[in-house]
Formats: C-alpha cells, structure tokens, sequence
C-alpha cells in the first residue's frame, strides 16, 4: 500500500490534536467554547480508531458522541445558563481538590503502569479479529457477526439496560420538570 | 502519489459538482415557485435565468459581512464550515453510478447518519453565538427536531438493511434491479412503509417545509441564520440545497435500485499511472433521473404544504413515526423470516405491490386531467415562458 | 481501509479549504464600515433588550436524553441487522429472529412507558391545567358555558 507510510505521521497528528483539545476542553472558561473543543476531541479519536483499523468504531463514536451526547451537553448548558466563567467564581472547597488531585494521580500511575506493562499485550491471546481477518472481511462483517455470536447475551442485556435508563429518565425528570417548568410559567420565561 | 492526486482531482470534482448543483437547485426552486404562484419566477440573467445564482454568489461575495456585538466570533465563523462540511461529506459512499463513486465504504449508510451530527452541531452553535434570540430559539428548535427524526429515520434504514444484509451502498444497489419489480419499495409492505417514513424524516433532517420550524420566516425571521450575511450565509444556502440532492440520492439509491439500468453504456479513459477511469453514462444519468424526481416533489412540497407547529411537530415523531418504524421493523424481520426470497409469495407480493404503484400515479395523472378539463384551465407545457 | 477514511478526510480538509478561500477572497473585496446600530442584534428594528442567552425549557434537555438512549439501540441494531440475512442463510433464522424481536420488544416497552408517563409530550399536560386554572382565574376568557 502506497499510503502506509504517512501512518505514523497521521497518529501522531490525531494523537496531539486529541490531546490538544481535550486539554483546552478544561482550561477555555467559556463552557459553549469547551463543547466545541470537545466536539474536536471525538472526531480525531474516529480518526486515530480509523487508524487502528476500526471503521466501526469510528463511525459509533461520531454517531453517539457528537451526534447525541454533544447535543445533550449542550442543552444542559442552555439550561443551566452557564456563562463565560460561571464555574470559575465558585470557590472551591479544599478537600474537594485534595480528593481530586488524589484521584488524578491514581489514574496517571494507571496509565503508567499500563505503559511500563505494554510488552505483554504482545503475548496476550488473540481472539478470531486480527488484522488478517479485518483486511479480507472488513472489520465490519467481523464485527456484526461477534455480535451476535459471541456477545448475545450482552447485547440482550442492553436491551435492558436502555430501559432501565428510559424509566429513569422518566423517574428523574418528573421529579425536577414539575418544579422547574412551574417556576418559569410564574417567571414568564417558559420558551 | 498519484493515486493521491487522482482522488483529490475526483474531490475537487465532486465539490465543483455539488455547488453547482445546489447553486441551480435554487434558480429551478424559485422558478417552479413562481409557477406555482402564478408568476415568472427569475429570467433575467442568462437564458431563462439559469445563471441567476452566479449572480447571486457574485453579489453575495461583495456583501459586507457583520457579526454582532457581543457575538461569539469564533463559533459564529466555524458554524457554516460545519455544517457545510456535514453536507459534503456524505456525499463520500453514495454510489452515481456502476464506477462514480468516492469510496466504498463498508459502514456506508451508517456514515451517513454520523455525519448528519456535524449539521446538528453547526446548526446549533451558528444559532447560540450570534447573540441574537431569534438565532438561538431558530437553533435549538433545529438541534432538537433533527435528533428526533434522525430516530425514525435510522428505523426506515434498519429495514432496507435487514433486506440487503450490508450497509454498503454499492452492494445495496447490487441487490437491487433495474426493473420496478427488484426495487426495495415494491418487495413488500414494510418496505414501502419504511420508504415514507424515510422519506418524510428526510425532509425533517434537512429542516425542509413542512419541517422548516428552524427558519419559520413568519415568526423567527431566519432562524439559526438570522445574523449571518454575505458568504458565510451563502454557505448555509449552499448546505441546504445540497442537502436536497443528497436526500435524493439516498431515497432512490435506498428503496428505489439506484443507478441499475437495463442496458450499458461505458466510457473508459486510460490515464497515465493508474488503471483506466471508467464511466458508465446510462445508469448516472438514470440515477440523475430519479434523484431530480424526489428533488422535484421535495420543493412541490414545499410550496404545497403549511408550516407545521413544533409541538405538532414532536408528537409527528415520537408518537406516529417512531411507533410505526418499529412496527414496520419487527413486520420486516417477520417477513424475512417467513417468506424467503424468489418463493412464490414474495413474487406475488412484489408483481401486486409494483402494479398498485403504478396504477396510483396512473390515476394520479388521471385526475390531474380531469380536474383540468372540468376547470377549463389553459396547460403551460413550455417552460421556457 | 487507510485509503478509503483518507478520502473522507481529504473530502473535509478540501471542504474547510473552499470555505476559507472564498471567505478571503470575499475579505478582498467587500466594503467594511461597521457601525453600532449595524452591528446590533436584529430585533425587527427594535433596540435589543438584554442579551440572548436566557435559561433554556428543561423538555429540550429531556428530548436529548431520551433520544440518546434510542441513538444507542440503534447503534447496535444496525451492525446486528447486517448479518440477519446471512444467518437466515445458514439456518439459524430463528434464534437470530427471537434474538431481534426481544431485543425490540424490550425497546418497545420503553417507549410505551416513557409515553405513558408523557414525557413524549412537547407540552405537558399539567402545564397546559395550570395554563387553564390562570385563564379561569383571570375571568377574561369564558372557558365554561355560563
């Protein structure tokens, strides 16, 4: 393949722009901004999952991420008016950042750990995908067929799961919905 | 390297053809419009006013552009690359032909419904950052109706998938035919229940009339782009008819067999460095047929049709178009299931299917003309008028 | 598979690239004299009272929510649709139809539950009452024949 070589240099281009915009998702005030940022974010994740030969990955994560969960952000921040630097004139309470610094240097050695143990993956078993596979069947049919074979039961489960969800929705609206739409019918804002 | 180049000549092909494309489509809009209304309609500049919308860009190019105070500029200017890009990116999988296609993607018609996000994402951020509260309820209307119907949509694409069992456009065409009878809207009722639901949430992702709340003239002005002007409004224009071809493409490449036609005609240009181009000319311009056909009654609807309430617009979705999209999809799996395919039933099914359709727009014709000559009305056949 | 998502990335670099010319070349020739009233939101010619970004009705945020879990399910029926035909095929049509069937029916039972509960309504009922009882207490609409 002729395209190959550009490979590295595409992961490395979707690796920093990932980290790039993910980091400015937490440093930008403006929430409206740190959602555009985050927009960017999953699309060049698709692109590194494009690289790692997941088209069906990729597609999921533009279709959820930024097809429904971006929207949903977005209207929580419509609704709770979040303007420019909102979040920031709240002063924080000291253990909440001593358990947040606690907690982000456990997940940083995490990942560490799963560099510094990164040899092993080579001698981890391999299931049915490999990339042999992927390149005379398209990740896929592959990826349909396990689907349904392999992980019926899971798929079944969340099936259920959605539902669960759907109810508590339901549950948890009703509980805000009432007094919220109430207050803004008296207010007059209701749009 | 030089398959490199090839494709981005066939890119830069694709995207010259596409704002082209959307450029007429408004001229041909606002002249069926005007017929429709009893005027003329553009024909000033060009023969017949074909050329109006060069005009119409050229004008559009020298406009100053404004962004409001208190806007936010940087989402303000990014809101027409996204949803341009939204638009022109689906055009990537769509087979036009046995060889005009971009590439053949194996998620095919699941790409396209991913990248109807970046329209949402555009739509909304252009309506939240211009500071303007007619833009911003224009927005999140918009936001809000296209995630709904992108539901009963994905439901119609669900039932053309159980029947073609991929999601490649190229292999669901293939299992398609040339002749009506092959067509996935006439195999069996679920799929011509499908095909409108398809079609109708179509019209509600690309915010046409009866779905236009987003830019409801009468009451919010322009919608999402009332603060854009000059190009960066244009760029939403251009969206928004190229959208119409893409709608067309997909409903006749989905449930109407595509570019098949019965007989072949290929072109074939060798080209230094790569195997030769081929270009099969019957079956495009059969599949450009079809796709002016649905672009044609999309803006006949348009100029029919009243503008529908928002909350009339919801309960349209989740309650009549949702409820009968699973119905149709468990219908499809049933079916699957019990009559295979070539067994008798299904032929009878397809033959009686594919004969009602055409005696239902025979008989549309039929009162046409009957209704014309009760009225006595006088037929302008000629378009050029 | 390198090549083909190469195209769709070619496809929107090529996309952003043409909207940035033209915009430039727009920036060329256009006049610019802005001014305070030219650049005030559009209010049909009244002056703008106050900025646009007001609390927005919880229903959009609800939508979302309920729309997000149906994104999901179809994100895992379409694959799964893909090789319905494919086990027809091979003679395990029915587990793959009971499978299916379950897996909708229990979607199914969602929907009805969340319309039940009406959520599905743009407008909620108890909202339209209390719209209702205000009418009736302002007096100036004769809702009930006197």
């Amino acid at each position: 393949m002729e395209l190959t070589f550009i490979k590295p240099f595409m992961f490395y281009f979707f690796a920093s722009l990932t980290t790039g915009s993910a980091l400015m998702v937490v440093i930008i005030r403006n929430p409206l901004y740190s959602a555009a940022m985050l927009v960017l974010t999953f699309f060049s994740l698709a692109g590194i999952y494009v690289l790692l030969n997941s088209e069906i990955i990729a597609v999921l994560q533009v279709f959820v991420y930024a097809g429904a969960i971006m929207v949903l952000v977005t209207f929580v921040i419509m609704l709770l008016n979040l303007r420019s630097g909102a979040l920031i004139n709240k002063p924080t309470h000291i253990i909440r950042s001593v358990v947040a610094v606690i907690f982000s240097f456990l997940l940083f050695i995490c990942l560490i750990s799963i560099f510094v143990s990164g040899n092993q993956v080579e001698n981890a078993p391999k299931g049915v995908i490999t990339a042999a596979a992927i390149e005379s069947e398209g990740s896929f049919q592959l990826f349909s067929r396990a689907l349904f074979s392999e992980y019926l039961l899971p798929f079944e489960l969340v099936s259920l799961l959605l539902t669960v969800a759907v109810i508590g929705v339901v549950v948890l609206i009703r509980g805000i919905s009432g007094a919220e739409e109430n207050k803004q019918a008296k207010k007059g804002q209701g749009r | 390297m030089t398959q490199f180049i090839y494709m981005f000549i066939f890119a830069v092909i694709y995207l010259l053809s596409i704002a082209v494309a959307a450029g007429f489509l408004t001229v041909v809009e606002r002249r069926i419009a005007g017929r429709m209304q009893s005027r003329i309609g553009p024909n000033r500049v060009g023969p017949q006013g074909i050329v109006q919308w060069i005009a119409d860009a050229v004008k559009a190019l020298q406009k100053e552009d404004i962004i409001p105070t208190d806007a936010h500029s940087f989402l303000f200017k990014i809101a027409p690359y996204l949803v341009f890009m939204g638009v022109f990116l689906t055009l990537v999988p769509i087979p036009f032909g046995a060889y005009t296609l971009m590439e053949n993607l194996d998620t095919g018609i699941f790409y396209v419904l991913a990248m109807a996000s970046f329209v949402v994402i555009g739509v909304m951020m252009g309506g939240w950052a211009s500071n303007n509260k007619w833009s911003l309820l224009g927005g999140m209307r918009s936001a809000a109706q296209m995630i709904s119907y992108e539901v009963p949509a994905a439901l119609a694409v669900f039932v053309v998938v159980v029947m073609a069992g991929t999601l490649n456009f190229q292999k669901i065409v293939f299992s398609q035919g040339a002749s009506p009878v092959d067509w996935y809207v006439f195999r069996n009722p679920f799929a011509f229940i499908a095909f409108n639901i398809f079609f109708i949430a179509a019209l509600a992702e690309g915010n046409r009339v009866p779905f236009d709340i987003p830019e409801a003239e009468s009451e919010l002005v322009s919608g999402y782009n009332t603060e854009y002007s000059g190009m960066r409004f244009l760029f939403f224009f251009l969206a928004e008819w190229g959208n119409l071809v893409v709608i067309g493409a997909l409903v006749s490449t989905l449930f109407f067999g595509g570019w098949n036609f019965w007989f072949e005609y290929t072109l074939e240009f060798s080209v230094p460095g790569r195997y030769p181009i081929r270009f099969e000319v019957l079956g495009f311009l059969w599949f450009l047929f079809k796709v002016s056909i649905f672009v044609f009654i999309i803006i006949w609807i348009r100029w029919t049709l009243p503008r529908l309430r928002i909350d009339q617009l919801m309960d349209i979705c989740w309650k009549y178009m949702v409820p009968i999209g699973l119905f149709a999809s468990i219908g499809i799996l049933l079916w699957m299931y019990f009559v295979p395919e070539k067994s008798l039933a299904d032929t009878i099914m397809r033959y009686s299917m594919t004969s009602f359709g055409g005696l239902t727009i025979l008989y549309f014709f039929y009162r046409v003309f009957q209704n014309l000559r009760v009225t006595k009305a006088k037929i302008y056949a000629n378009p050029f008028v | 598979m390198l090549r083909e998502y190469g195209a769709v990335l070619l496809f929107s670099v090529l996309s952003i690239g043409f909207i940035f010319v033209t915009l430039l070349a727009s920036k060329i020739i256009r006049p610019n004299h802005p001014n305070p009233v030219k650049n005030s939101p559009y209010e049909c010619g009244e002056v703008p009272v106050g900025n646009a970004w007001v609390n927005f009705n919880i229903r959009y945020y609800v939508l979302a929510l309920i729309f997000l879990l149906f994104d999901v399910e179809i994100v895992l029926i379409l694959p799964v649709a893909a090789v319905y035909k494919e086990w027809l095929n091979t003679g395990f049509g029915l587990l793959a139809l009971s499978e299916l069937l379950l897996f909708i029916a229990i979607l199914v039972v969602a929907l009805i539950y969340a319309w039940g509960r009406g959520d599905l309504n743009w407008i909620k009922t108890y909202e339209r009452a209390n719209a209702m009882d205000e009418l009736k207490n302002a007096g100036d609409y004769p809702l009930e024949e006197k």
